[in-house]
């Protein structure tokens, strides 16, 4: 099946988030920005991205503009709301708790 | 979830769901800059143009399956339904026969649940119309010692409570009858109708307001000045076109004038609802306890519980013997209560409004609960048959990517749209049962004393309608057929796994083992359902094949009844009044055709039942106490040959009951029975009875048969007859066959002796019979449409379950009749899978239907109600149409062409 894990739909979540938070992008230059970020990680068709997208839009954590691309097409371009800037940081938050308590235990047991 | 949120989210929604087109327009646009933006990168990476575009495509994944699951996300939860209606109705117009089956299904389940509904809730449920009801109790004695178990008040009770009760807040007494009443000046003829006379306070302790003029006060009541009436709202329309200054206009009550005091609202309704006219009541101080000829209501204070009332009552009963110490003439009030064993008794007012219909009405609504069972049923089957035939369309989509979520919702709009028709035909045909329901004509308080309510079909019919508890029953049971529809394809699509329909798509045949097996408990209550109704229907047939056999003692072929009244400002001696109905009877036996004609006080089966203590000239009844009370008729004319009562011993009234110098009297063999324990009559012959102590002794003449007076039901009670006449009597007329318009000539007889007489209530003695037995039709009635639609609803449900089965396997029996099975065989095999649930349902419908019995019992007359015989026919009736059912479609099955139902895949 195509439809991304829950674990990745949560880390794809969290990773278009953060990008967002860089500046407004539109549906095609995120799903590039994911390939290069983590091509070997995120195995998923593209157009997958876009229900994804969707839902962060239904929840209000990004909202979206139509502009004119580079290419002067019309396009859907999303950027962060507050509350998504809240989320975001509590996602990075937690996700931060969670690496370190897992690099904790991998130490552990190195040592 | 937080604020924050809802505000990007509602705005979102609204757009959906106005904003359809220009979010998929918005979807397109998105995907396709996507896909172009792709293709120019890979255009850029040096790829040839058309090999770019189809790397960005496949890239990109399923385009329709990202749209889905876009629109899934942006789903907005129930208002998301409408969108799918239009698919949904498309999808109903091209599967007429089950959106007819479940649209008719849910009507009749809807109208009749919401009707019946509304019934018990108003006549059983709701309090009586007026203010704190729950406060009001009928006042009632019982004298078990000589024999009568309920009567009412006499003016020594009802006067001794008033003054000295605590536990009520007041007390009002009333009584009816019919009178006649007439405008003066007015063109119209006067008028026979039901009056009542009630107290001032009776007006008090029901707390009715007039909506014009005054209500009765103790002046009026204490009959000072003239007589005051009170009109009711549809007479005052009638009579004077909602006059609102009729206050102060005159009105002839029997003669008598009477000013109008004020009308009372249309709402109100005591002790009937066909009351026209109320005038004050009086009830006379008398030095002794008097005699229980009326009736009082009371309304207790607040906080008095009708026990510690009783209590009270009962101890100012105890003392009643000393202020009235003699009871008539020589006998001591103590030692008559002594004898009696006088018991006060409180009866809540809505227990004696009530009756004792509630026991039918439960009936009704447990045979209404059935069918709404056997309906959901067929719902619940019908659905189950239409998933599993589209479980190809189904898999269908999910494959070409619907999410299950989308698919249900199609089941949902789908089941949203029939309930819906369904519930809107129910209401429509529920509010037109209803209004013609409260139009089945006046009613009256059931008359605990006569001990019988069965002419009225059910009380408080006036205040049955279409109302809000209706129309809210109407919406929750279309909403639970919607919801039983829903999750029935809900749960067969969660059950359903999408890998297997693809792979197996309609070649499927029967559906799983699991809804194989939902379906055969479908079917099977279905029947068992069908075969309770239709063997309680089978024992309510019964009773009134029993009721319609019970002689009444007299015969009612060719007797014409009607009544009428000597004036009272022409008659006013009771010379006078005999004189007119001398004259009347005259007439009327004048008329051609007739063979016989009497009068009578109280035709039997009908009116008010008039009774009299009869002291016997006989040491063994007669001492200081009370003798029994005994139903007493006045008659003139050849009563006993009119009406065909056989006289058992001696002889009828000499000169028809118009010499009175002889003080002759009549009595019924139970009577006889009663008295001297002799149903030939021989001892009773000569015998002297009188019904005051201190008046003329009357000798027995002749013994006549006994008559069911008060109701079919009731066994026919001791009865005397006096030849006499009151101020109003009831004719009975014979004729020889059937003579046309003899209403007309009776009427002009009666006319011709006195053109101001009334005529009223013409009714054929056949009719009279008939209306006692009126409930029982009724109820018979209801339970046998409802047997009728439940035995329909199940063959439906039956022969659609059994098509859909032979259309599933249309293939595998297709294998097997290549393989060598006889196409009859095919059938048989069918068949005999339909006989075993089929069988199993008329098990179950034996054992529930025993267990119902007892709610039977309570309506049944003179029948046993689990009777083998039956029962054996109800069954072979539901076995021999539920065979029918699915023989029908099982012949599809021998008919199938193997090599038809090969290539159809």
């Amino acid at each position: 099946m195509s439809r991304p894990t829950d674990l990745v739909q949560g880390t794809l979540d969290l990773l278009v988030l953060k990008m967002l938070a860089i500046e407004p992008l539109n549906g095609w230059a995120i799903s590039q920005r994911l390939k290069q970020m983590s091509k070997d990680v995120l195995q998923v068709s593209d157009g997958s991205l876009y229900p994804a997208l969707h839902k962060l839009e239904q929840e209000g954590w990004i909202t979206a503009e139509w502009k004119a691309s580079e290419n002067n097409r019309r396009a859907k371009f999303y950027s962060l709301t507050r509350a998504g800037r809240k989320v975001l940081e509590r996602e990075i938050e937690q996700w931060d708790r969670l690496s370190r308590a897992i690099s904790a235990i991998v130490k552990l047991r190195e040592a | 979830m937080s604020l924050a949120r809802w505000r990007y989210r509602i705005p979102q929604w609204l757009r959906r769901v106005f904003r359809v087109r220009d979010i998929e327009r918005d979807l397109d646009d998105e995907i396709r800059d996507h896909v172009e933006s792709q293709t120019a990168a890979n255009i850029a990476n040096g790829m040839p143009p058309h090999a770019a575009r189809r790397a960005a495509l496949v890239a990109f994944g399923g385009v329709e399956r990202v749209k889905d699951e876009s629109r899934d996300v942006r789903r907005v939860p129930f208002v998301e339904g409408f969108a799918n209606l239009r698919h949904a109705a498309r999808a109903l117009r091209r599967a007429p026969a089950y959106t007819l089956a479940c649209v008719a299904t849910i009507a009749l389940a809807v109208g009749a649940g919401s009707t019946v509904f509304t019934l018990v809730d108003t006549v059983l449920l709701r309090p009586l119309p007026y203010p704190e009801s729950d406060r009001l109790v009928g006042l009632w004695h019982t004298f078990p010692g000589i024999g009568l178990m309920l009567v009412g008040q006499a003016e020594g009770t009802y006067l001794s409570y008033r003054s000295a009760t605590q536990s009520f807040e007041s007390i009002g007494a009333y009584g009816g009858g019919v009178a006649t009443v007439e405008v003066p000046g007015s063109s119209r003829s006067p008028d026979r109708l039901n009056v009542s006379w009630v107290t001032a306070s009776l007006f008090q302790t029901l707390k009715a307001h007039p909506i014009v003029g005054r209500l009765f006060n103790d002046a009026d009541e204490r009959g000072d000045a003239h007589l005051v009436a009170v009109l009711s709202e549809p007479f005052w329309r009638t009579h004077f076109n909602a006059d609102p200054n009729v206050a102060g206009h005159t009105l002839r009550v029997d003669g008598i004038n009477t000013e109008i005091l004020g009308v009372l609202p249309a709402s109100f309704s005591f002790p009937r609802s066909d009351v026209g006219v109320w005038v004050t009541f009086t009830v006379p101080r008398i030095p002794y306890l008097g005699s229980f000829y009326f009736r009082a209501v009371g309304r207790l204070r607040p906080g008095v519980t009708p026990e510690a009332a009783r209590a009270e009552l009962q101890r100012i009963l105890m003392r009643v013997a000393e202020r009235y110490p003699e009871q008539r003439a020589g006998v001591s009030t103590a030692e008559a209560l002594r004898k009696a064993h006088a018991e006060v008794v409180l009866r809540r007012l809505r227990d004696d409004a009530i009756g004792s219909v509630a026991r039918n009405l439960w009936l009704v609504a447990g045979v209404v609960a059935l069918l709404g069972f056997v309906a959901l049923g067929n719902i619940a089957s019908l659905t189950l048959a239409r998933v599993e035939a589209r479980q190809r369309e189904l898999a269908v989509r999910v494959t070409l990517g619907a999410s299950r979520m989308r698919v249900w919702w199609i089941l949902a709009s789908e089941s949203a749209i029939v309930s819906i028709a369904g519930g809107v035909v129910g209401t429509l045909l529920g509010s037109t049962a209803l209004t013609l329901l409260g139009r089945l004509g006046p009613t009256s308080m059931p008359d605990p004393i006569a001990g019988g309510d069965s002419q009225t079909i059910i009380p408080r019919l006036v205040e049955v309608h279409p109302d809000a508890v209706f129309v809210a029953t109407a919406i929750v049971l279309t909403a639970a057929f919607c919801v039983v529809a829903t999750s029935i394809g809900a749960w067969r699509l969660a059950s359903a796994d999408a890998a297997r329909l693809v792979r197996e798509g309609g070649r499927a045949g029967t559906g799983s083992r699991g809804t194989q097996r939902t379906r055969s408990v479908l079917v099977a209550a279905d029947v068992a359902l069908s075969f309770v109704l239709l063997a309680g229907t089978g024992v309510l047939a019964r009773s009134l094949i029993r009721l319609s056999a019970i002689r009444p003692g007299f015969d009612t072929e060719n007797v014409l009844t009607f009544g009428t009244s000597a004036p009272p400002w022409i008659y006013v001696s009771g010379v006078q009044v005999r004189q007119f109905y001398r004259r009347a009877l005259e007439a009327a036996q004048q008329i051609d055709g007739v063979e016989s004609a009497a009068f009578i006080t109280k035709l039997p089966l009908a009116g008010w039942w008039g009774a009299l203590p009869i002291f016997a000239d006989d040491a063994a009844l007669t001492g200081g106490g009370m003798p029994p009370i005994t139903g007493v008729s006045y008659v003139g004319g050849e009563y006993f040959a009119t009406m065909r009562i056989p006289i058992v011993t001696g002889r009828s009234f000499l000169d028809e009951g118009f010499d009175r110098g002889n003080n002759e009297a009549v009595v019924s063999r139970a009577f006889s029975k009663l008295y001297w324990n002799d149903p030939t009559g021989a001892r009773a012959l000569g015998k002297r009875i009188r019904s005051d102590v201190n008046g003329p002794w009357y000798t027995i003449v002749g013994i006549v048969g006994d008559v069911r007076d008060t109701a079919l039901t009731s066994p026919p009670p001791a009865k005397v007859y006096f030849p006499g006449e009151g101020r109003n009597m009831f004719f009975a007329v014979r004729t020889r066959g059937a003579v046309p318009r003899l209403a007309r000539s009776l009427e002009r007889a009666i006319h011709s002796v006195d053109p101001s007489a009334p005529f009223s209530d013409v009714h054929p003695m056949a009719e009279l019979v008939s209306n006692a037995g009126i409930r029982l039709r009724f109820i018979l009635l209801l339970l046998g449409v409802g047997a009728i639609a439940t035995l329909t609803l199940g063959v439906v449900g039956l022969y659609g379950v059994v098509a859909y089965v032979v259309g599933f396997r249309a293939r595998e029996i297709g294998i097997r009749i290549a393989l060598g099975l006889q196409p009859n065989r095919a059938v048989t095999m069918i068949v005999r899978q339909g006989f075993v649930v089929i069988g199993t349902g008329v098990v179950v419908g034996i054992l529930a239907f025993v267990g119902f019995s007892k709610l039977l019992r309570a309506v049944a007359f003179d029948v046993s109600v689990v009777d083998a015989a039956s029962l054996a026919l109800a069954a072979g009736v539901v076995l021999a149409i539920s065979m029918i059912a699915t023989w029908a479609p099982a012949r599809r099955a021998g008919r199938i062409d193997p090599a038809e139902a090969l290539k159809s895949d």
